[in-house]
C-alpha cells in the first residue's frame, strides 16, 4: 500500500449517459421499469428523461468515457483495476467487499457529468485465525454540467493474504 | 411501486425466484465490461480450482436494486448499499427479500429504512440496505 495514501485521486473522468447502454443494462440486470427504455414512460413517471438504474453508475464508464470528451489528466491511478494491483503488490487476493451509492437526485439519458474520484479510506485488519485484511475505498462524486453533485458512490475492496 | 400506507415497519417482500445461468454473468459482462475469465469462461475458472464461473457481485447487486426500485420508486430512492457474502454460481435458485424497517417523518418528509439481500434458500449472497424519502 505504500504508493497510496487518502486522498489521492484517481484519473477523472467525463462521461456521456446514452439511451442505448442504459437500456440495455437495464434489461440484463432485471429492470423491467418501461422508464428505463421510454421516454414517454420516462415523462409519465414524473422524470425529464430516461432514467438510469440504480447501479448503472458503476459500468458507465464503459460506455460512455470517450475519449474525446476526456479531460486534461492529472494523473493519479487509472481506475479501480489500478487501485487492486497496488492493494495487492506484495501478493493476495482483492475481492469487491463493499458498494453504496448516495443519490442526489435522478442521472438521466442525454446528461455529459463529470466523476472524481479519491482513495477515502486505508485501513488493516488481522484477523483471530491469522489472515491479513486491508481495505480500500474509493469514493467518487459524479456532478452535472452545472458542477452540482448528482450522486456519490463508494467501492470497498478487500486483500486477503 | 408500493402506496405509503402500505409501509409498515417488519413488513417482508420476497421477488419471484431466478435460476442463474451462466448465460446470465456472460450479458452482465457485455455491460460492465468485465470479462474477467472467472465470470464467463468454465475452463479457466475450474483451471484456478472453482468449481465453475461465478456471477460478478455487481449483478447481484443490479438484480438486487431493480427489486428495491421496484418496491420504493426510483424516483425516491436516496441510498443504496450492499455487502458481497459469497459467490454466486449457475443453476442456483436466487430471489431478493426486502424487509421495511424504520419508518420516520419529519417536517414533511417520510424517511423509509428497506433491508434487503439477493437469497439462495436461507444463504445471502449480498446483503444490503436502502432509505427512500417521500415528500408528504
Amino acid at each position: 500500500m505504500s504508493q497510496m495514501r487518502v486522498g489521492d485521486p484517481l484519473t477523472a473522468r467525463r462521461v456521456t449517459i446514452e439511451q442505448g447502454p442504459v437500456a440495455l443494462f437495464a434489461e440484463v440486470v432485471g429492470a423491467s421499469d418501461p422508464v428505463h427504455r421510454s421516454l414517454k414512460a420516462a415523462r409519465e413517471a414524473g422524470f425529464d428523461a430516461v432514467p438510469v438504474p440504480p447501479t448503472y453508475p458503476f459500468v458507465m464508464d464503459y460506455f460512455g468515457a470517450h475519449p474525446d470528451l476526456q479531460p486534461a489528466q492529472t494523473g493519479g491511478l487509472a481506475g479501480l483495476k489500478e487501485v487492486a494491483e497496488a492493494l495487492s503488490e506484495d501478493g493476495g487476493i482483492v475481492v469487491h467487499g463493499e458498494e453504496s451509492f448516495e443519490y442526489r437526485r435522478p442521472l438521466l439519458v442525454g446528461e455529459t457529468v463529470d466523476v472524481e474520484a479519491v482513495i477515502s479510506d486505508l485501513s488493516e485488519r488481522t484477523r483471530s485465525n491469522g489472515q491479513r485484511m486491508k481495505f480500500v475505498t474509493v469514493e467518487y462524486v459524479v456532478r452535472d454540467a452545472s458542477a452540482e453533485p448528482i450522486l456519490t458512490r463508494k467501492t470497498t475492496m478487500i486483500c486477503l493474504t | 411501486m408500493l402506496a405509503f400506507d402500505e409501509m409498515t415497519t417488519g413488513r417482508i417482500f420476497v421477488g419471484p425466484p431466478r435460476q442463474l445461468t451462466r448465460v446470465d454473468f456472460v450479458r452482465y459482462a457485455g455491460v460492465s465490461g468485465d470479462y474477467n475469465p472467472l465470470h464467463v469462461d468454465e475452463v479457466s475458472a475450474q483451471a484456478t480450482g472453482q468449481p465453475s464461473v461465478f456471477g460478478h457481485g455487481m449483478y447481484s447487486a443490479g438484480l438486487l436494486a431493480s427489486a428495491v426500485a421496484d418496491l420504493v420508486g426510483l424516483a425516491h430512492l436516496r441510498r443504496y448499499t450492499v455487502r458481497f457474502t459469497r459467490l454466486a454460481r449457475p443453476d442456483e435458485e436466487v430471489f431478493t427479500e426486502l424487509t421495511i424497517g424504520d419508518v420516520r417523518e419529519s417536517e414533511g418528509t417520510v424517511t423509509v429504512a428497506v433491508d434487503c439481500a439477493l437469497k439462495s434458500g436461507d444463504s445471502e449472497i449480498v446483503k444490503g440496505s436502502a432509505v427512500a424519502e417521500y415528500s408528504r
